[in-house]
């Protein structure tokens, strides 16, 4: 009983984390069509900024945590004036290209500023042990879930509610029709990629004191995240949410009592099973267009 | 869809003299090979032709396929356990290489057959996934893979009853399969089949209400690209007597993406340049190890922004230029 609330509380965080991962990647998708392989690096990127805010400039945990945050999002809407913007009308792949390009860039910068040493980023509730049905469970995982759900709930808000999501919901449903529509793209590019790379970078900072932080650290997770996704049906935000639980029970649960040694592949397994079954994702619907 | 029409960009400079263009390259490959004494040169050298035919093989599969598939470095490191594993039992060198050859092509049959349905980005997804998933089980401990994923004392190759132990022996048979798979390449695409697969790539569902067999094609560029990279990697093995699980980590797969695309992807030779530019470089700027990860990535930005025919596209895009009046082949 006890190893299953503790595996069933760290499935809980982790799928928490990856559905945090997996909306901001689909905020972009959705908003511009762009799939964004850089963004494991900014999921890597808010953790060092974060780190960088609480040990160099010796502010809080918390208050660092929101600082990264908001630099992040600056530097994502950085990013889509200096990198996106030029690229607009260009083809998809050339778009895709570019981010890998940017992944690159972006981790040797990060390689040169921090150097590749693993470090830890330090937590507001470091060494808080909670005890639910007597079995204790760590802070930071309670942290991560109610964190995270606050913020996928402001999100779905955002996406169902507001006008900015029923411009992002047109947008990517009929791109053209959107535009003749006289939706704002540009602005809602801007937003998007700066949305896109705070929730990348909260995403990170929830995490990273679980583990340590390295430079394939926001690697692992995007492609959980891609593997969420593509079991939700890419594009669906509940299917999103679904296929990060699912992500989160697969790894945690079945990885931790049946495949110890396998763990780490299982969502990849489970990405191809579904890729080859029902490629739509668990929620999607098949449309295609020429 | 861009693969295509920049493959359609190739001028026809490059389509013909391909016979000669390949005697030059072996020719100036060979007078490299006995020129350089220092082992590191022809090291170096080796690991060209090595990446050259794995790089070709990712060149069937992307650029005449049409497919983007991250699995080429999983191909790789498949064949080079396939190698040693069949090396520790006893088979002889040419068997090992087979076998390996016929193992990727399995599992790439494999993998295909999976995805079949997967297009575009959730291929390279899928095949995203099996690389992660290869990484792991290969650095397990077993009977396949060694002690966490490295064997050694792995035997050199053997032809026609010659053992090639040096450098320089080894050259001579990597050259002579490269050649023998650039003349495959020449081959298919003079054949009526390049047009097909130009169809298959640019407008996938038109050629299949025309008739053109596109599962077929696709199925067989990826299955021989994959077994390409399979017997890269069962050559690389046996001439390095060693293999380890980090030399086929997603470095090296961006690193072919990378040869690649920065070649050009309008024709098979730009595989070869930017397998040389990728093995030649590092060399090249030894004191900036750490700044190499930021020049391939603006290179790849560059090239895909302004040349995206790569390094040999480089002069067309730029004669092009200079015929501003021609709007129809602006870079798109």
């Amino acid at each position: 009983m006890d190893t299953f609330v503790a595996l069933a509380f760290s499935a809980a965080a982790y799928g928490a984390v990856l559905a945090l991962a997996a909306l901001g990647f689909l905020v972009l998708y959705k908003a511009t069509g762009v799939v964004n392989f850089a963004h494991g690096d900014l999921i890597t990127t808010g953790g060092y900024v974060a780190l960088w805010f609480i040990t160099d400039l010796g502010s809080t945990p918390v208050v660092g945590y929101v600082l990264a945050v908001t630099t992040m999002g600056l530097i994502g809407a950085g990013l889509e004036r200096v990198a996106y913007a030029p690229l607009r009308r260009r083809p998809h792949l050339t778009v895709l290209i570019a981010t890998l390009a940017a992944a690159l860039v972006i981790r040797a910068l990060i390689s040169l500023w921090q150097g590749s040493t693993p470090q830890r980023l330090p937590s507001p509730v470091d060494g808080a042990v909670v005890t639910v049905f007597g079995t204790p469970i760590a802070g930071q995982r309670i942290l991560i879930i109610v964190v995270a759900f606050v913020c996928i709930a402001g999100v779905i808000a955002l996406f169902g509610y507001s006008g900015f999501g029923r411009q992002l919901r047109a947008l990517a449903s009929d791109r053209e029709a959107a535009e003749l529509y006289g939706v704002r793209t540009g602005r809602i590019s801007l937003t998007a990629w700066g949305l896109s790379a705070s929730l990348a970078a909260l995403a990170g900072i929830l995490v990273a004191p679980l583990s340590s932080l390295d430079l394939n650290f926001g690697f692992t997770i995007m492609l959980a995240a891609f593997a969420a996704a593509v079991l939700g049906g890419f594009g669906n935000l509940w299917g999103v949410l679904l296929g990060a639980s699912l992500i989160g029970v697969i790894q945690y649960l079945i990885g931790g009592y049946v495949l110890h040694d396998y763990a780490a592949i299982l969502p990849y397994v489970a990405m191809l099973a579904i890729l080859g079954l029902r490629p739509q994702g668990l929620l999607g619907q098949t449309a295609v267009r020429l | 869809m861009t693969t295509a029409r920049v493959a359609a960009s190739a001028a026809g400079l490059y389509r013909r003299g391909q016979y000669a263009t390949l005697a030059v390259v072996i020719i100036l490959a060979a007078i490299s090979s006995q020129t350089v004494s220092t082992g590191s040169s022809a090291n170096l050298l080796n690991l060209w032709l090595v990446y050259s035919i794995a790089a070709l093989g990712f060149y069937w599969i992307f650029a005449l396929g049409g497919r983007f598939a991250f699995s080429q470095t999983f191909m790789m490191a498949l064949g080079g356990y396939t190698t040693a594993f069949f090396d520790r039992n006893g088979v002889g060198f040419l068997g090992c290489v087979l076998a390996a050859v016929v193992v990727t092509a399995v599992a790439a049959f494999v993998i295909a057959t999976v995805l079949w349905r997967a297009e575009h980005f959730y291929f390279a997804l899928g095949t995203l996934a099996v690389t992660e998933i290869g990484v792991v089980v290969f650095g397990k401990t077993s009977p396949f893979t060694g002690t966490n994923g490295n064997i050694t004392g792995i035997g050199y190759p053997v032809v026609l009853g010659r053992e090639l132990r040096t450098d320089g022996e080894v050259f001579w048979l990597l050259t002579a399969v490269l050649a023998a798979l650039v003349l495959l390449t020449i081959w298919v695409k003079r054949s009526p089949v390049a047009r097909d697969l130009t169809a298959v790539r640019e407008m996938t569902t038109v050629s299949k209400t025309l008739g053109v067999p596109v599962d077929a094609l696709r199925m067989t560029t990826f299955v021989t690209g994959s077994a390409v990279g399979g017997l890269a990697g069962a050559l690389i093995t046996h001439w390095q007597g060693f293999i380890g699980v980090d030399s086929f980590g997603l470095n090296l797969g961006i690193g072919l993406f990378l040869m690649v695309i920065l070649g050009g992807l309008a024709s098979h030779w730009g595989a070869l340049i930017g397998a040389a530019f990728y093995v030649a470089v590092p060399e090249l700027l030894s004191g900036l190890q750490q700044y190499m990860s930021i020049l391939y990535g603006v290179l790849l930005l560059v090239i895909i922004l302004i040349f995206p025919s790569g390094l040999i596209g480089m002069f067309d895009t730029l004669a092009r230029r200079r015929r501003v009046n021609d709007p129809g082949t602006a870079p798109s």
